[in-house]
Formats: structure tokens, C-alpha cells, sequence
């Protein structure tokens, strides 16, 4: 049995740790194999029973779950379940008075995301929050400032930048082989989310009329998590029906869909849309165009990942004119699961293999004392571009610059 | 029934596989070219031996009605003006014009004139597009919200130089000037027009962009466009890169979604529908899964939509023997031709527009509109 740390102890330990190491920059989309020598043990407090249940905390050998909570009765036993953790509290803020919890877990409402993470850092709590990192420029500047003040870890669990494909995008990227990047387009659809939009009282959730912009993050992962470059500017185009959802909702949000077109502070062009309705299977994927290499993720029609490569080879269009006839690879995406993760946390869970990923990392980057590849800087970088964007559908596509977010140097 | 179209092709590189002398009311009676060995090749295919070698020339021909003009992208507004002077009706390569100017000259000749211009745009003919229009009036696709469009033509370098070593129009084009292939997938299927773009330009340390007498610094652009009905239109021209060519489009509909066949993936065109939709507790109503189907194209060329004459295969998918029949039937029948001067100002000068914004680095701007949508 691992001793237990108490907070204190935990991070004086972490910081003896690495006192004598240089300091690894972690760029972002480092995969790098870590080797877990340590025994110090992260405890985490989870909160939120849905989607917080697909984590595998209590499997990472260096996290514990110390404390679970939901508001709903039947979510708060799903955890105590899921994690074996019968030490459950009935809101986040009767966990985070835990001296025990060095971190949460924050796994709820998207509204709640900025409140509940600043209550966290602020009861002196590591803080991983699901997407996105919040819904307004204030809340998101808010949420800046205490992860500054604090000094504490934060990091956004988005799972399209450890999707498997999209791992093997920022390898690709990181060994040159696109070229240069002119072109990326990303689309997160989902229709038929509206069987979440009342609880089973007949309340409505947070998702009822949530707008599609507002949840950027599983998109603009794809460019932001894979090039690093930040989206600078934006036009957003909204489109909504007369659905009842779309008329009295907490967001004043009329559009069920949202697409996007930003441009990049290298001057490239990407394409984001968020589709909660329509006829279109269910997708969170990219395609990456590449003056030297393309790759198309699989789609929902069908298609498996492909590579297209320059070539010189040429074909005769159906005109009589010549053409590069690229190069076609189908490509098998690597089962990164299977190798870059401690043994215990080898499972495919859903989300193309994401979560034990965002678990691995956000445990690793505390026990090592580093930045989480998408800390503040990143997670505001994925989340604010879609905030920004729906300001420009509600003004009828009205182009608007984006706030740039860097990690100072 | 007057007597057949007398129609003279002029530019007999691409203009020498159309099937003008197959319709049943039209005739080839004048070749015109700069180039003999073109203007024998044109002989060879259209059975025509009346040859011309100066455009002046061919247009003070009485005998000729109507004028097939395949000429360089940069001559069509100009020698379109003087044939419609000249008293000749046009069919005109795409695009309609390169600049705003000059796409209005056009747009006024033709008004003062009152012959028939039509441009020769091929995706509106493809087969998919033939189909799309078709779902579109049928009401299929419910409200079509959202649509892509691409051409991808990478490769092309072989034509920017003639056999001399001189550069051709092709050298350095602008991507966004030669929009017509893809704003045809929208424009010519909805009716609805383009009102505003942002567009992103990209270019690399290639010579050919450099120096180039458009000026022009990017061998791709992609564009955003924002249509009259608030809808989105995403435009991507590629004339360099890992990419296969493809002229295609997909349109996102809140019933019915259809998208052309893709290279990546055997060019088989799918369509997604919507299923049943049940009611929910709050009035509003609440999706299930979508159906897929692996759409089986219907090749129009075959049908009765064409003279049985001209009911063969024919370039740009199919395309090339629809614009014989639509431009020689409006003639014949004193109608409007589907893609009118209005139609085909509305396909070009967005994209000179979104060149426009691409060169200003993106900036968002308004395209001027015209007529009404259809």
C-alpha cells in the first residue's frame, strides 16, 4: 500500500523532485514516453458524474481518487462505482474544504466550468476542467487571472488533441512532412443531443439552446493542439429553425449550427463547424492540407484516414487538362493507447482513445512539476476563437478580431 | 421552327470538343483560332473548313450568328463586348470577366443589345449538380444551411508556358479568379446569391508568383462567403499541394445532406437523411440517427433532357453536350439560357471580390449582387 501524501507533503516532495532537472519547454504536442518512477500520489477529487465518470484515475499509478461529488444522487453513486470511493460529498464546495484532495477533477455544466475551477485554485486545488475553459471573456480572463495568481496547475481535458489521429497529426507536423499547413477544416457534429436537454424532473439542463460556438474546443484542437498557431480573426455564420429550444433558452442563442472561417496568426485558414442538427452522421474530426502532405481523419460517410502526398505523377482530367495525380495512402492510425500510457491505464475508452490520455498527462505533469500541454494559455487559445465566433453569428457574420493568449515567455 | 444556329467556334484548344455541329438545330459554320494546327484540328472534329485567323474578321462574317468563345480567361469580357456589338450571340468560357469593370461593360452590352449571352460554366451540368438542383426543387434537403465547394487542380504548370517558352494567362492566375467551378455548385443549384467574403490567400517563394502580370502572390485561396439567405458557403481553390484534382461540392441540408463523390474515397456520391423525428416533453423535436445511402448517380446525358443526338458522353462530366443544347435551345426558343448574364456575373464576381480580400489579408467585404435570385 502507497503511503498517503497530505498536500503539503505532496508538493514539497514534486519540488525536490525536479529541483535538480532542467526544465523540459512542453510544447505542445509532446507525446514522449514517460517513465513513471515515482510514488507520489496525486488525490483527486472528482466531480460531476457524467462525463467524469470515463476517466481512469484509480487506475494511474501515481493518483488516488481521494473524493468524489455530484449534486444528483444517482450520479454521485456512479462515481463512488466507478472509482471505489466511498468518500463523496454533496457539491464541489463541500469537496474542496477536503485537505486530502490536492486536485479536482471538475466535470460539470459547461456554465459552471470558470466558477467551479476558480473556487478550486482558490481552496488551493490543481484543477482539470472539462471543455471548454469557459463561455464568456470574462469568465475566461477571470479564470487567467487565479490560474496566475494561484500559481496552481490548470489544465482543459479536450479530448481531440489526444484523439489517435489527431496524435499522429502532431507527429506529422512536428517531422515536417505537411510542408506548410495552408488549410485545415474541422467539424464537431452532433445531432440528436436534445434527449439531454431536460433532467428527469423536466428541468432544463445546460445544454438546452446551448450555442454550438460555445463548445470550440474538440475543433480548433485540431489546429491549435497540432500547429501551436493562434486564431486571430473570425466570421461566423449562425443558422437556426423555429424550434421551441432555440426561443427560450439562458444563452438568448437562436442557431442550432455554427461555421466558422478564422485565420491564423501565420496567415492560414481554418474552416470550424459545429453542427448540433441536421442530416450529417455524428463527427469530431479534421482534415490537414499541406503543400507537401495532406491527411483527411476518417469520416462519417465512410471514408478511413487517408494521406495524400505530392507527387510527380499526373493524370488528364475529364477536360484533357493535366494534373498532379498525389499520392494515396490509407492509413492505419497508430493504437497510441497501447504504448504511450502506463500499463494500467492501456483502455480505449471512447472520444478515439482520448481520456486515459488527459488523465496520464494531468497526473504526470503534477507529479513532475511541469506544464500540462494544454494549460491556460492553450485551453484559453481552443476556447475564446468560439467565443468570439458566436459574438460574429449574433452580428450576422460581422468579422471580429480574436485575443491572442501565450504563455509569457 | 426558323432555321439552325449558325454558330462559330472560336479558341479550338478547349473549344474543340464541344458537340455544337450534333445538335439538331445548329451548324458549325466558322472556325477561329491564332493557331492553324488548332484551326485543322477544329476542321477534323466539327467538319468545318470556313477558317478564320483574325476574331475581327470572323465577326464581320454575316453568315455567322453565334459566337463558342474558348479563348484565354482574360479575353472573355473583351471579345464577348464585341461580338454582341458585332450583332452575335455568346457563349462564353468562364469566366465571365476579371475585373468589376469590365463585368459590367459586359452586363450593360448585353442589356443594350438584347441578344443572348450565356457563360459555358461545366459544374452547373455535372451530373451531381444536375441532381442536387433536382433534390433542391423537390424540397428534399429541407434548408440547406451550410455548402462546400473545391477545385483542386494541382499540376497545372505545364501550361503556363507555351511551346515557344512564352507564358500564357495560366502563369500566375489568381485561384479566386476562376471561381465559376465552384460557385456554380451553390449559386446555380439554390438560386441564392453571394453578398460578403473573407478569403485567405497562400503562395510560397515559387518564381511564378513573384513575378506574374496579375500580381497575384498565391497559388491557393479559400474563401468564406455569406450568402443573401444568411447561409455559408466555403470555396476552396487549390492550384498547388497534396490534394487530388476534384471539382466537387457538398451541401448540408437539415433534412437531406448530399455529397459528390470525393477522390479520396472511389468518387462515390452519399447522401445522409435525417429520420423520423420524435416529438419531445418541450415541443421542440429531438433527432435520431441518420440514414446513409451510397447515392446511385443517374447519368441526365442519357435521358431526355438532350436531343438523342447529343446523348453521349461528353467532357466535365457530361457537362459539355448540356451547354450545346441550353445555349442553342434558348436561341431557338427565344428564352433566357440558365446561366444568363446575371447568372454568370453572380458565379464570377464573388471570387473577384474574395481575390480582393485575400490580398488585403483577409478582411471581410461586401460583393455587389445581380438580379434577383432565381
Amino acid at each position: 500500500m502507497t503511503r498517503c501524501y497530505t498536500r503539503r507533503e505532496f508538493l514539497r516532495t514534486s519540488g525536490a523532485a525536479i529541483a535538480g532537472l532542467a526544465l523540459v519547454p512542453n510544447i505542445a504536442g509532446s507525446e514522449e514516453k514517460r517513465v513513471l518512477k515515482s510514488a507520489k500520489k496525486v488525490r483527486i477529487g472528482v466531480v460531476g458524474g457524467g462525463f467524469g465518470c470515463a476517466f481512469q484515475w484509480h487506475l494511474h499509478p501515481n493518483c488516488v481518487v481521494q473524493a468524489v461529488s455530484d449534486l444528483r444522487e444517482d450520479r454521485r453513486k456512479a462515481l463512488r462505482d466507478t472509482y471505489k470511493c466511498d468518500n463523496v460529498y454533496n457539491s464541489l464546495e463541500e469537496l474542496i474544504k477536503d485537505k486530502d484532495v490536492d486536485a479536482v477533477a471538475v466535470f460539470t455544466g459547461a456554465p459552471d466550468h470558470v466558477r467551479h475551477a476558480v473556487a478550486c485554485l482558490k481552496a488551493g486545488k490543481h484543477v482539470i476542467s472539462a471543455v471548454p475553459a469557459a463561455t464568456s471573456l470574462e469568465d475566461a480572463e477571470l479564470l487567467l487571472e487565479t490560474v496566475k495568481k494561484t500559481g496552481l496547475t490548470y489544465m482543459m481535458a479536450e479530448t481531440s488533441y489526444y484523439s489517435q489521429s489527431c496524435i499522429s497529426a502532431r507527429k506529422f507536423f512536428k517531422e515536417g512532412k505537411f510542408g506548410n499547413i495552408f488549410y485545415t477544416e474541422a467539424e464537431y457534429h452532433h445531432a440528436g443531443l436534445e434527449v439531454l436537454f431536460t433532467n428527469p424532473d423536466g428541468s432544463k439542463t445546460w445544454r438546452y439552446g446551448y450555442p454550438p460556438m460555445l463548445y470550440p474546443t474538440h475543433c480548433t484542437a485540431f489546429l491549435v493542439g497540432v500547429t501551436g498557431e493562434r486564431l486571430t480573426d473570425v466570421m461566423c455564420l449562425g443558422w437556426g429553425n423555429d424550434s421551441q429550444f432555440l426561443k427560450d433558452n439562458q444563452y438568448n442563442n437562436p442557431f442550432w449550427n455554427e461555421t466558422a472561417l478564422f485565420k491564423t496568426d501565420k496567415g492560414n485558414a481554418f474552416r470550424v463547424a459545429v453542427y448540433w442538427y441536421g442530416a450529417h452522421g455524428g463527427c469530431e474530426r479534421a482534415q490537414w492540407y499541406g503543400d507537401k502532405m495532406s491527411f483527411f481523419m476518417p469520416t462519417a460517410n465512410g471514408a478511413p484516414a487517408i494521406i495524400r502526398r505530392v507527387s510527380g505523377q499526373k493524370e488528364k482530367d475529364q477536360g484533357g487538362f493535366e494534373r498532379q495525380l498525389a499520392e494515396f495512402e490509407q492509413y492505419q492510425i497508430p493504437e497510441y493507447w497501447k504504448t504511450d500510457l502506463p500499463e494500467a491505464m492501456r483502455a480505449f475508452i471512447g472520444h478515439d482513445g482520448a481520456e486515459p490520455f488527459l488523465t496520464h498527462e494531468f497526473v504526470d505533469a503534477l507529479v513532475h512539476d511541469r506544464t500540462p500541454a494544454i494549460d491556460i494559455y492553450e485551453a484559453l487559445a481552443y476556447t475564446v476563437p468560439g467565443i468570439i465566433a458566436h459574438a460574429s453569428a449574433l452580428e450576422g457574420g460581422k468579422q471580429m478580431k480574436v485575443p491572442v493568449y501565450h504563455r509569457s515567455a | 421552327m426558323r432555321q439552325k444556329l449558325r454558330i462559330a467556334v472560336v479558341g479550338l484548344g478547349f473549344g474543340g470538343h464541344f458537340p455544337w455541329h450534333k445538335h439538331p438545330h445548329c451548324v458549325v459554320t466558322a472556325l477561329c483560332d491564332t493557331d492553324k494546327a488548332a484551326l485543322d484540328r477544329g476542321s477534323a472534329f466539327y467538319g468545318c473548313s470556313k477558317h478564320y485567323t483574325s476574331y475581327q474578321d470572323l465577326l464581320s462574317d454575316p453568315n455567322v450568328d453565334a459566337v463558342a468563345l474558348f479563348t484565354p480567361a482574360p479575353l472573355h469580357a473583351s471579345q464577348s463586348i464585341a461580338a454582341l456589338r458585332a450583332g452575335k450571340h455568346v457563349c462564353s468560357a468562364v469566366p465571365a470577366g476579371l475585373n468589376l469593370d469590365e463585368c459590367e461593360e459586359l452586363l450593360g452590352t448585353v442589356e443594350d443589345t438584347c441578344l443572348t449571352y450565356m457563360m459555358a460554366e461545366t459544374s452547373y451540368w455535372r451530373q451531381g449538380t444536375i441532381s442536387a438542383r433536382k433534390f433542391y426543387q423537390e424540397g428534399e434537403f429541407g434548408e440547406i444551411f451550410y455548402c462546400e465547394a473545391a477545385y483542386h487542380h494541382a499540376g497545372l504548370d505545364s501550361l503556363f508556358w507555351d511551346s515557344e517558352g512564352d507564358r500564357t494567362w495560366r502563369h500566375g492566375f489568381p485561384p479566386m479568379l476562376y471561381p465559376t467551378h465552384c460557385t456554380a455548385f451553390l449559386v446555380g443549384v439554390t438560386g441564392e446569391r453571394l453578398t460578403e467574403v473573407v478569403c485567405v490567400g497562400w503562395g510560397d517563394d515559387s518564381p511564378v508568383l513573384k513575378e506574374n502580370v496579375y500580381n497575384n502572390p498565391f497559388w491557393n485561396e479559400s474563401a468564406f462567403f455569406k450568402t443573401e439567405r444568411g447561409h455559408g458557403f466555403r470555396v476552396a481553390i487549390y492550384w498547388h499541394g497534396a490534394h487530388l484534382g476534384a471539382e466537387r461540392a457538398e451541401w448540408y441540408g437539415d433534412k437531406m445532406s448530399f455529397f459528390m463523390g470525393h477522390p479520396n474515397w472511389g468518387w462515390q456520391p452519399v447522401i445522409v437523411r435525417t429520420q423520423d423525428q420524435t416529438g419531445s416533453a418541450n415541443g421542440g423535436s429531438a433527432q435520431a440517427g441518420p440514414s446513409f445511402e451510397i447515392y446511385d448517380q443517374p447519368l441526365w446525358w442519357k435521358t431526355d433532357m438532350l436531343p438523342e443526338s447529343l446523348r453521349q458522353g461528353s467532357e466535365h462530366d457530361g457537362s459539355h453536350a448540356f451547354i450545346v443544347h441550353e445555349f442553342v435551345d434558348s436561341i431557338v426558343n427565344n428564352r433566357k439560357p440558365a446561366i444568363d448574364i446575371y447568372e454568370a456575373l453572380n458565379y464570377t464576381v464573388p471570387g473577384i471580390i474574395a481575390h480582393k480580400s485575400a490580398l488585403e489579408g483577409g478582411i471581410l467585404l461586401e460583393i455587389p449582387v445581380y438580379g434577383k435570385a432565381r
